[in-house]
């Protein structure tokens, strides 16, 4: 299964919380749960956006481990990030994922 | 003339060509005054283009002429791809200076939809500044030089001697990116900071200096 941000979510980014403006990294983050229910495996394209923010990035993919109770290898095993045209966005999710500490 | 017509058109001493071998054909030449005979035998001569040596002298010339041809081609070519490596390079720092230049006024700037929209011009310079240095990379593969066997020393490998050296300045990106972007930079309720910008400026200086240091040697 794939999802694209900007077809399925938004072109237009937002901020990390769902307080903060639409769009956020949280919102986004419930779908991937909600996909990642349906799916093992999900592909998650990146490209077409206007741009993201890091906390974003942070918030979708390093609060699967952080809010929603996945393990590190899990999160690694079960997404596959797509971003061709900027690859560094796809290095910033990685660093997330690898940085972020279940909650206590 | 008499004698001409009296020989056999193929003496039974010459033997018959194989196949491969130029066709033997005599002539009779009668020699005045004594009327001796004098028996020549020429090999047939082949014409037109199957025969090599029509235009054997002018081999070398023509393979020296298309060499010459194939070698100023391939540098006019690789010239080509290293002054387009070099425009996106110089592309490239600009677009960097520019994007932080609106990140540090999107975080001093105070709450309101000027705000707003420099946080999104923000992300949006930052991800062009991406997508242009993936591109300086992958043209960075047709032109870089291949490792050093300084390299190979520092990596401990050989391998450097069969790659090239690209331009990659992923890694500070993402440094300039999570220094320009990080919280609370889109929270609505934030006021206008000037302590972010001394944080952009190092990200943007050790942008500037990978980019330049992955240039110069890839460049040589």
């Amino acid at each position: 299964m794939s999802i694209s941000v900007a077809k399925d979510f938004t072109p237009h980014p937002g901020p990390r919380l769902k307080k903060q403006g639409k769009f956020s990294g949280e919102e986004f983050r419930k779908l991937l749960v909600e996909k990642l229910l349906d799916a093992d495996l999900l592909y998650v394209d990146l490209d077409g956006t206007s741009g993201f923010g890091s906390s974003f990035l942070d918030e979708a993919f390093g609060g699967l481990i952080r809010s929603e109770g996945m393990s590190r290898d899990e999160v690694k095993k079960r997404i596959i990030i797509k971003s061709e045209m900027d690859p560094s966005y796809k290095d910033e999710v990685e660093e997330a994922i690898e940085l972020a500490r279940p909650a206590a | 003339m008499k004698k001409l017509s009296s020989l056999p058109d193929q003496p039974h001493n010459l033997a018959k060509p194989s196949a491969g071998e130029p066709v033997l054909i005599p002539h009779t030449i009668v020699v005045e005054p004594s009327r001796a005979e004098v028996k020549v035998i020429l090999p047939a001569r082949e014409s037109g283009l199957g025969n090599i040596s029509t235009y054997a002298s002018a081999i070398p010339g023509t393979i020296v002429a298309v060499a010459g041809f194939a070698i100023v081609h391939f540098l006019t070519k690789r010239r080509e791809r290293e002054n387009r490596v070099v425009k996106l390079y110089d592309g490239l720092r600009e677009q960097a200076e520019k994007a932080a230049t609106t990140a540090i006024s999107a975080w001093m700037w105070d709450a309101g939809a000027s705000r707003v929209e420099l946080v999104h011009q923000t992300k949006r310079e930052i991800q062009a500044l991406g997508i242009s240095a993936t591109r300086l990379e992958k043209a960075s593969r047709t032109v870089g030089r291949r490792g050093s066997l300084r390299d190979c020393w520092n990596a401990r490998s050989l391998w450097p001697l069969f790659s090239k050296r690209l331009i990659n300045v992923r890694p500070s990106l993402v440094r300039l990116r999570q220094a320009a972007t990080h919280d609370p930079f889109e929270d609505p309720d934030r006021a206008g900071e000037t302590e972010p910008a001394k944080n952009i400026q190092i990200a943007l200086a050790n942008f500037t200096h990978s980019l330049d240091e992955q240039f110069r040697r890839c460049l040589g």
